[in-house]
């Protein structure tokens, strides 16, 4: 469960993002749409912790993350936020299956080999999971890039911009995918967007 | 996985950067090492072989060539003196013992030295096995001579003319018994053999047949004074410098006199692999810096995954440690083996075994050192990691 309230933020000599309320149960999903420079990343920054709100509160499973202090939200975004970026970032020295071992190690998730190879094989990932990133096509990296935010079973997956380069086909693929892996964490699912071709997908959406 | 795996993994996928800086690193810590152990192993060496004698007397000349002869018989001697006239010199005031000795034939490289059992006391050991010479032509060997060349007590064997291996001046007329064996003392009677003055006497003798032997003509090389206070240290050399036409050498300061100016030599050396070590102090700095720059938004990306600041600055420490550990074994081993190059030169030229020299508290010295220069170049290294804004790098990457 996520809820939000009087969130406010501004960066230095700029103005200020004052942001609607948000209130999701359990499972549900949230699309929030808006043009560029509207405040749509720094809104996924603040509900993941990486950024402080001037104002207002954060609330996901009646734990106000907005109140902890820097060591323990570092822990608490590890354990219980999955991001998924437009491109994917990962671990360039790491081959695949490291860059999974090293997420669940940097989020104090025990490595399990199971727990990795079943999402390899979920995201059709196994038969290059010893290559480096830098040899995989864009879509495997892009798959890499959702196994990499849900292999933790995270109870918030935020995902910024992820369709915005793709094909229609590959599109869909990516929103099922994203579902389906929000599915399994028993998350929620917020994408952030100004992809208009996903906006049927969901039927919970937010326009900034 | 762990910091210690994805730091390894990161510094592998800049080898040639990474190789760069190992090599000086380690070249400097080899150099480092080396210099310090050398030099402390050579002082100690020649200091310890002095035994106590406090003046050498013998034939006017380099006081220093009769210390580096007399004493450590590491050089030719600058002469011979009458015996006649150094036993006058020996009965005098303020000398606790006065040992005579002749120098000037060698079995296989091996120097002779005719002497009293006086030199044996001196030089604190005592007999291995056997006895000690009675009569002319008796020897007792060294340990290292009677390893080295196989010889036990009994066996024979000619002494050859001079300070070094010749079979053309060979006195076959006289062969030496071996008739005791000297317990090791890592010093430099272990390389010598000893017998009596007399053998010396009548194997030169032997050369100048025709003259008739007159014991006023006797001659040695040197002879080694203990002082039996400090008045000797005071007035004995300049009285005999002075007033005789001999020579009294100070060993102890004609060593330091040598060791201020070797002491140039290492000094120079140590602060080359100081510069080194600095420049490749600068290098790991570098190089950790530009992996916090360059993997800033991999850095980022990890902070995501719920690392928090101080794991990224034990991952940037872990680089360095892991590059400096590395260069740290290299230079251990370059200088290890340098070293014992070194002692196996010095053992075919001068006979004499050394061995190492508190090397474990030196290398714990300067790993201790190199563990400093890790964290000063870390704690530079990771000043990004403070102002690391990670939307900021997130949201420009994305």
């Amino acid at each position: 469960m996520l809820q939000t309230a009087n969130l406010s933020f501004s960066y230095l000599n700029s103005a200020s993002f004052h942001f609607p309320n948000i209130e999701l149960q359990n499972n549900e999903h949230l699309l929030i749409l808006g043009e560029s420079g509207i405040g749509k990343t720094t809104l996924l920054h603040l509900l993941a912790g990486i950024l402080t709100p001037q104002k207002g509160e954060i609330v996901i499973n009646d734990k106000t993350i907005t109140n902890l202090n820097s060591k323990k939200l570092d822990i608490y975004r590890g354990k219980n936020i999955g991001l998924v970026f437009q491109n994917t970032t990962v671990i360039s020295s790491l081959s695949v299956y490291e860059n999974l071992e090293a997420r669940l190690y940097f989020s104090k998730v025990s490595s399990q080999k199971k727990v990795i190879d079943d999402i390899l094989q979920q995201l059709d990932l196994t038969e290059v999971k010893n290559q480096k990133p830098n040899t995989l096509s864009t879509g495997q990296l892009q798959r890499l890039g959702i196994a990499l935010g849900v292999i933790h079973r995270p109870k918030i997956i935020l995902a910024d911009e992820p369709t915005s380069s793709l094909d229609d086909k590959n599109c869909d693929l990516v929103i099922k995918l994203l579902k389906s892996q929000a599915k399994k964490s028993d998350a929620n699912l917020i994408i952030i967007t100004h992809d208009q071709r996903i906006k049927n997908s969901f039927d919970n959406t937010l326009v900034l | 996985m762990n910091i210690v795996k994805l730091s390894y993994k990161n510094i592998a996928t800049k080898p040639l950067q990474t190789f760069l800086t190992v090599l000086i690193l380690s070249l400097s810590i080899g150099l480092l090492l080396g210099v310090k152990q050398l030099n402390k192993v050579f002082e100690s060496q020649l200091q310890q072989s002095l035994n106590g004698v406090d003046m050498v007397v013998g034939a006017k000349g380099s006081p220093l060539q009769l210390v580096l002869s007399a004493v450590l018989h590491i050089d030719n001697p600058t002469g011979n003196i009458s015996f006649t006239e150094a036993k006058k010199i020996a009965k005098g005031r303020y000398i606790e013992e006065a040992i005579p000795i002749s120098i000037g034939d060698n079995y296989k490289g091996y120097k002779l030295v005719g002497t009293t059992l006086g030199f044996i006391d001196l030089h604190k050991t005592s007999l291995e096995n056997g006895k000690v010479f009675e009569k002319p032509f008796e020897v007792i060997l060294g340990n290292a001579v009677a390893k080295n060349l196989n010889l036990k007590v009994g066996d024979t064997f000619n002494s050859a003319h001079g300070m070094i291996e010749n079979a053309l001046e060979s006195h076959d007329e006289n062969p030496l018994k071996v008739v005791g064996i000297l317990k090791s003392t890592q010093n430099v009677i272990d390389r010598l053999i000893v017998t009596n003055l007399e053998s010396i006497w009548h194997m030169h003798e032997h050369e100048n047949s025709s003259e008739v032997h007159n014991h006023e003509d006797d001659e040695i090389t040197a002879l080694l004074v203990k002082f039996s206070n400090k008045m000797g240290l005071l007035r004995l050399p300049r009285m005999i410098n002075k007033d005789t036409q001999f020579q009294a050498a100070l060993p102890k300061y004609e060593l330091d006199k040598l060791f201020q100016f070797t002491a140039i030599a290492t000094k120079s050396i140590t602060w080359i692999a100081f510069a080194i070590l600095f420049v490749s102090g600068i290098s790991m700095f570098v190089s950790l810096y530009r992996m916090v720059k360059e993997r800033a938004k991999e850095l980022a990306l990890v902070r995501t995954y719920g690392a928090s600041r101080n794991t990224l600055i034990k991952l940037v420490f872990s680089q360095g440690f892991i590059i400096g550990m590395f260069s740290y074994i290299i230079g251990v081993l370059l200088a290890f083996f340098g070293i014992q190059a070194v002692f196996t030169s010095v053992k075919n030229t001068y006979k004499q075994q050394i061995y190492l020299l508190e090397f474990p508290q030196d290398i714990l010295e300067l790993l201790l050192f190199i563990f400093g220069i890790i964290i000063i170049a870390t704690l530079m290294a990771i000043r990004p990691i403070f102002k690391m804004d990670i939307s900021k790098i997130l949201s420009n990457e994305n």
